[in-house]
């Protein structure tokens, strides 16, 4: 039967390809052969004379192409939908078929694919327990639903001599199905070839490496994480050999640092790269010079491979995956790449449904802490764009870029001109505040007003107001904006993300000196872990969802039919408190209507909602290690209700400026004071 | 020392919420008398999660294995060693060892079973530790190969428990063990049956609070309870003495793991009863006897592949087999299928589960829940809708 979903997929990999093909007429480099290879493998699996093999990432490639089948992984098939801008479709697919949004999308997505007759029949279908619980479960749904053979490598945690034996017995059972379904035996000699070319491309892929350490601006980021998971898939062929070679050529013939010069902070990328489109790779990239010059992914863990014990030692090689066994391999595997390639920061991005990798990133946060490398976890989906908040992702890659660039920003005797005065503008997601100081860090101004629609209207508001008045109306040295809304004031000398200005305008108001702050804003709530002079060390933002935020406090202040100004007083006369444990606001706000709807007291279900708000930002602050001074800073530090629930749990009061509010747009300011900062 | 009922606070509550769970079905039904199964506290006690940890070898060791609950309690506060985006049991459990419950355990023994569990062991042996802890890997497939490898880890397992418990494990000491543990299984079976007859002879969540003593009492003592209840039990409903009031809608409660007593409590105060489960701390735990005449490690390994698996370690098409062969056996109304918040493993096997029981015209209720020990009100709503649909939507049957 023809299918016109398969004519139709086979269309747009043909145009790719012709496309790429037209843009370079040269024999294609090394990197842009990728999304060449890509796309041919692509077409292989369509082809039905082809033995097509769908299987997991960490199926080993050499025993494909030994058999001479055409193999694809399932997280590459989603990777490739995902880039194509098919993402969003395949898995509202497979939601409406009933499968888990919480589920890892690299799986997921290509379920749906499958599931609404985007992909051709396979014949054989072969998953590994290694990493996760979500991949065998999805290819074996996969096989079922389509009829195709499935075969489960169950692999080991650790690596011992029964571990390999067990191993070894399931890939001679899925060598069987191989022979079986090409209907030859691989010989001594085909093991041969393929092992010698998947040794030489190791020792190549080792060269490269280290080659990558100084061409920061050659081959980095996105086109490496490209090439590190196409090396897995085409590991044994001539192909990647090549791909390799000429790679390793390149790097070394071009002069050091040679590129685009774009870069500014290297980077080592643990996890997985975003794919889908609009993301924010282009902008941490291009626009923050941030290349990442290492991956988790791309690294060469396994011993050359025997052809003599080929089956062995493939086992061996997927038992020595660092990703198996307890976190303390990766957090190995982390120390050593920072060791070997000294970045800048290290970056984990914590791909929402990876159980595995972020379930792993307390661990090697806290190492890269003791090895004092900024890290920075920063959640997100890889292939879902839907739930992706720019604002939020962008404040944290800035944060992170701020936190390698380690700017002093209290090095006095900067300040540009004795009789100027500097602006800081704080564009929140409830409310804008600016803060004027003069050149002796004196605050001569503050206002703050709601944010309403726009960012823009209200950063002119602030604006006129500030330039209206004619104590230093024209006066105006420097402006410093940060906030949500900071890229929307037009008249800012330069943007710092309110992490940096936080623990900046917070070691100006306490005299005594902070060790953690608290922020609480509108949409997120943050820990920020500062040096003296309020010099950013770690910081960690609340992401997923609203609660524990000032919105929460919003909603909830609603569900209870009372002023927010109220709320705070209002938990303060309660004599016992209720359990809120809804995770999410909505259910905490249906969880609040039952609450009222069962005559618990305004008081009690006020505080139970302080309560609650506090759970989530101690547990917050726990990310960030440190036990001195806490300070806190935000609207929400003016709700007596949550300031007593938080120093409850804390067990000590909290250092408290007299207006929390503008303590953003006061670092903003004093940072304005601070020449080409 | 400290009193037991400081030591197993859970048989406390359990003992609690007894009388609520039998004022429902009535008044002079036997009642099983928890107290009488607990340990002698002077035993050391090894603390495990999953339904495929070897309880035998521990109990050979001179060990009482004990099922660690995480509905006691944490402090949220610790929560954030794990990220949001995890098994809530697992969170919890966490908050709760950390707040410092567990304290008194001599150890506590990991099964690489699914991500939560692996990311758990992880920061457990990361950060704390008290007592000492062991991860034992367990295959996923049950051909013999893996039967193999399991072996060589219960031959590595036993040697660790050798060396904590400072003594030898001989092959009768583990044959006692097995017996034992047999025995207890046989006895669960029995009473599992009884939830058959239909009329509530025994509750659904009394079940439940019985099946969670076994996994953490003394064996002998809880085999010794259990054959009195079943005697006491077994005349009553033989003799049809409580064959009376209204019979409720007879449901199937699968899915995940089911911590505490709190969940089928709250699901029968919805008006239903709970005739047949089908997750780990239930009657599955209890399934498949191991042949006490094979090599006792060998035993071991092929009673844990070959007993009914669950979601981690079969897929969709075995575990909806099982579902309805139960739905048919125990002649349920309706399924209610239980998940929790991002466990990947069963929640796979939701959506084919829930187009084959469409097709077999089995209502199924599929529940998502936050918290692995409570439920609030919005599943209360559903829960209630549900068991009214089973009614047939008659208004009242009273």
């Amino acid at each position: 039967m023809i299918s016109f979903k398969h004519i139709y997929i086979k269309i747009m990999i043909h145009a790719y390809l012709v496309k790429k093909h037209l843009a370079i007429r040269a024999p294609l480099p090394a990197v842009d052969r990728v999304g060449t290879q890509f796309a041919k493998m692509l077409l292989n699996i369509y082809r039905r004379r082809n033995i097509s093999v769908l299987s997991g990432f960490l199926v080993p490639a050499e025993l494909m192409h030994v058999y001479g089948t055409a193999p694809m992984f399932v997280e590459v098939l989603s990777a490739v939908i995902a880039s194509a801008g098919l993402g969003q479709r395949s898995l509202e697919y497979a939601e409406t078929a009933g499968f888990s949004r919480d589920s890892c999308t690299f799986h997921r997505t290509a379920l749906g694919a499958g599931l609404n007759g985007f992909l051709p029949k396979f014949k054989l279908v072969a998953a590994t327990s290694h990493l996760c619980d979500g991949q065998s479960k999805a290819l074996e749904e996969l096989a079922d639903r389509t009829g195709a053979p499935y075969i489960l490598l169950d692999v080991p945690q650790e690596s011992t001599a029964a571990a390999v034996n067990y191993l070894s017995a399931q890939l001679a059972e899925l060598e069987d199905m191989l022979a079986a379904l090409t209907g030859r035996r691989a010989t001594p000699s085909h093991w041969q070839r393929v092992f010698s070319l998947s040794n030489e491309t190791r020792d190549l892929m080792l060269k490269v490496g280290r080659l990558r350490s100084t061409q920061a601006d050659r081959f980095f980021g996105l086109d490496a994480f490209n090439l590190a998971l196409l090396a897995m898939l085409t590991m044994g062929t001539p192909f990647l050999r090549d791909c390799y070679r000429d790679l390793q050529h390149d790097l070394e013939n071009a002069p050091v640092n040679a590129g685009d010069g774009g870069a500014r902070f290297r980077i080592v990328w643990m996890l997985a790269y975003p794919y889908f489109q609009g993301n924010f790779i282009s902008d941490l990239e291009d626009r923050l010079g941030v290349r990442s010059v290492a991956e988790e992914l791309g690294q060469v863990y396994w011993s050359p491979l025997n052809p003599e014990r080929p089956l062995q030692s493939l086992a061996v090689k997927m038992l020595q995956n660092p990703n198996l066994g307890p976190v303390a391999n990766r957090v190995r595997l982390t120390e050593k790449l920072v060791e070997e390639y000294a970045p800048d920061g290290v970056l984990h991005f914590s791909h929402w449904g990876c159980r595995q990798g972020c379930g792993g990133v307390r661990p090697i946060a806290d190492a890269m802490q003791r090895c004092n490398v900024p890290f920075l976890d920063l959640g997100g989906d890889c292939i879902d764009g839907r739930n992706y908040a720019s604002g939020q992702t962008r404040t944290r890659i800035e944060g992170f870029v701020e936190l390698m660039a380690k700017k002093d920003l209290n090095e006095h005797g900067k300040v540009m001109q004795p009789n100027g005065f500097y602006l800081g503008v704080d564009i929140g997601s409830q409310s804008a505040k600016a803060v004027v100081v003069d050149a002796a860090e004196r605050i001569v101004f503050s206002t703050v007003i709601l944010t309403g629609a726009s960012s823009r209207r209200s950063a002119e508001k602030l604006k006129e107001a500030v330039w209206g008045n004619s104590a230093f109306s024209g006066k105006i040295r420097r402006c410093v904006a940060t906030g949500y809304g900071r890229n929307a004031v037009d008249f800012a000398d330069e943007q710092v993300t309110e992490i940096t200005c936080h623990a900046r305008g917070l070691a100006h108001q306490a005299s005594g000196g902070v060790h953690r702050i608290i922020d609480i804003g509108g949409q997120d709530t943050k820990a920020i872990c500062v040096a003296q002079n309020g010099i950013v060390t770690r910081f960690v933002m609340n992401d997923k969802c609203a609660a524990g935020t000032g919105r929460f406090l919003e909603m909830m202040a609603r569900a209870l039919e009372i002023d927010l100004e109220e709320l705070g007083p209002l938990a303060l006369q309660a004599k016992k408190t209720v359990t809120i444990s809804s995770l999410c606001t909505v259910f905490a706000e249906s969880e609040v209507i039952s609450l009222i709807a069962e005559g618990v007291s305004s008081a009690a279900i006020a505080r139970g909602i302080c309560d609650s708000i506090a759970s989530r930002t101690v547990s917050l602050l726990a990310r960030i290690s440190g036990n001195g001074a806490v300070a806190m800073s935000g609207g929400v530090a003016k709700n007596v209700g949550v300031v007593k629930a938080l120093e409850q749990k804390l067990g000590k009061p909290m250092v408290i400026p007299p207006e929390p509010q503008i303590i953003g747009a006061l670092g903003a300011a004093l940072i304005a004071t601070q020449k080409g900062v | 020392m400290k009193p037991v009922k400081e030591i197993i606070p859970e048989l406390n509550s359990v003992q609690n919420r007894r009388e609520t769970a039998l004022d429902r079905v009535g008044a002079e039904l036997p009642s099983f008398r928890f107290e009488a199964c607990r340990p002698d506290p002077a035993r050391r006690r090894i603390g495990w999660f999953c339904s495929y940890t070897p309880e035998e070898l521990i109990m050979a060791a001179g060990f009482v294995p004990y099922r660690l609950g995480a509905d006691i309690g944490g402090v949220e506060d610790h929560m954030d060693f794990l990220p949001p985006n995890l098994c809530p049991y697992v969170r919890k459990f966490l908050a709760a060892a950390l707040a410092g419950h567990y304290r008194d355990l001599a150890g506590i023994v990991f099964v690489y079973s699914c991500d939560a569990m692996r990311r758990l062991a992880d920061i457990w042996t990361t950060y704390d530790a008290p007592g000492f802890y062991y991860c034992l890997d367990v295959p996923r497939r049950s051909d013999l190969a893996a039967e193999l490898f399991l072996m060589e880890q219960l031959q590595e397992f036993k040697s660790f428990l050798v060396r904590q418990a400072k003594r030898e494990i001989s092959n009768p000491d583990i044959h006692r063990a097995i017996q034992t543990v047999n025995h207890t299984r046989s006895l669960m079976e029995r009473i599992s049956r009884l939830r058959r007859h239909g009329a509530p002879v025994l509750q659904g969540s009394m079940f439940h609070a019985i099946a969670r003593c076994g996994m953490q009492a003394d064996k002998a003592r809880f085999n010794i309870e259990a054959e009195h209840f079943l005697h006491r039990l077994e005349s009553l409903s033989v003799g049809g003495a409580k064959r009376t009031g209204v019979a409720k809608p007879r449901v199937l409660l699968s899915g995940c793991v089911v911590d505490g007593t709190a969940l089928p409590e709250f699901i029968e105060g919805c008006g239903c009863t709970i005739v047949a489960d089908d997750h780990c701390t239930g009657a599955r735990h209890y399934s498949g006897r191991m042949n006490d005449a094979m090599d006792p490690l060998r035993a071991i390994a092929w009673r844990y592949l070959q007993r009914p698996a669950c979601a981690r370690m079969t897929g969709a098409a075995a575990r909806i087999r099982r579902v309805l062969s139960l739905a048919r056996k125990y002649r349920v109304d309706g399924v209610i299928f239980q998940t929790l918040k991002f466990c990947d493993p069963v929640q796979a096997d939701l959506p084919r589960l829930s187009e084959t029981l469409q097709r077999e015209g089995i209502p199924l209720l599929p529940i998502d829940l936050e918290n692995s020990d409570t439920a609030g009100g919005q599943i209360k709503t559903r829960v209630e809708a549900f068991v009214e649909l089973l009614k047939g939507h008659e208004p009242d049957e009273r």
